[in-house]
């Protein structure tokens, strides 16, 4: 399954309008092209560098994305509406990882995307453990419902160095993301280590998009 | 929760554990305490105990040099080490003492009967 999923960072001038256009525009686009899913809210507090707007989109091959892409929806509507009120569409598209589905039929839930550049110079084996690591973290904090690890195939107009990673989660609740998830002892005595810099094991860059938004349905469970 | 050698075990602990190469023990020591420990002082981190293993200072391979942090709860501990990971004064502090060492490990621990800690 190929995922794509964009953050809308809004020109400061933007009317208060424009969001909500541009929500119902991406809607419509949801009913236009051919997709898996097309889900699209605003982002939640707390983000950071997360934009006003997170677009999740699931393809079932590149071929179904690439013809999304070119789909005169997109062209004529979608594109224009961003172009017209976005001062930048930050965009990572990948091969959905492996998956750990506790709560297939969630909806209206929460999703969380956290996207990271790990360092080119990262010994191969010690990413290999944190990404285990990463998605592991469903294995004992609960309130994770669904949870992916992917590597990521291409990226438009990073806001720091080209991730190279997407870790996603859904929850019940935004109060499982905030709550459990940053306070159980598994996140931040164990996985935490190879993002912090003091740490000789870290891999990952400070810099790093931290996102969630209302969720529809689960998007995950696509790929189960 | 009992307590820990007459101190509140409700707290998270840090654990460097830094094998310092043969002859600059003391430069290390120094460096600790006149640059890491009232850097990380202000942010809640303070240290609690330092040891050296073996009790001696080797001559021909590394001596380790544990230092232990203490911080008062998760939330305390998010701060901490947030707001250092951003400082580059705390970057160069590492960076100025790795040529001195031949290793170095950093352990996150807690008291295993504190239930304050989510796990």
């Amino acid at each position: 399954m190929i995922r794509v999923t964009s953050f809308v960072h809004l020109r400061r001038d933007a009317s208060p309008q424009a969001l909500d256009d541009v929500v119902a525009i991406v809607r419509r686009a949801a009913d236009e092209i051919d997709a898996l899913s097309l889900q699209v809210a605003p982002t939640l507090p707390p983000a950071h560098r997360g934009g006003q707007l997170m677009i999740l989109a699931a393809f079932r091959d590149l071929d179904q994305y690439e013809a999304a892409l070119r789909h005169s929806f997109v062209a004529s509507a979608l594109r224009p509406a961003l172009d017209a009120c976005a001062d930048r569409v930050e965009t990572v598209r990948y091969e959905q990882g492996a998956v750990c589905l506790q709560q297939p039929d969630l909806t209206n839930g929460v999703q969380r995307t956290l996207l990271v550049h790990v360092h080119p110079t990262a010994d191969p084996a010690e990413v290999v453990k944190w990404e285990r690591a990463l998605a592991d973290m469903a294995r004992y904090i609960h309130t994770i419902r669904n949870s992916s690890v992917s590597r990521v195939d291409e990226v438009d107009n990073p806001s720091g160095q080209p991730w190279t990673h997407v870790w996603e989660q859904e929850f019940e609740t935004l109060d499982g993301l905030t709550g459990a998830y940053m306070k159980h002892a598994y996140h931040w005595a164990w996985v935490d280590r190879w993002f912090d810099p003091q740490q000789p094991i870290h891999i990952v860059d400070t810099t790093l998009v931290h996102a969630m938004c209302d969720l529809d349905r689960s998007i995950l469970s696509l790929a189960g | 929760l009992r307590r820990q050698n007459g101190k509140d075990a409700r707290m998270i602990h840090v654990l460097d554990e830094l094998a310092v190469r043969p002859g600059v023990l003391a430069e290390v020591r120094a460096r600790v305490r006149d640059v890491y420990e009232p850097m990380v002082a202000p942010l809640g981190m303070r240290l609690a105990q330092s040891w050296i293993a073996p009790a001696v200072e080797l001559l021909d391979g590394p001596t380790d040099l544990l230092l232990l942090w203490e911080c008062a709860d998760t939330a305390a501990y998010w701060r901490a080490k947030n707001t250092a990971a951003r400082d580059p004064a705390a970057a160069a502090f590492w960076a100025s003492v790795e040529p001195l060492l031949a290793g170095r490990s950093r352990r996150i621990m807690v008291d295993p009967d504190d239930e304050s800690v989510l796990r």
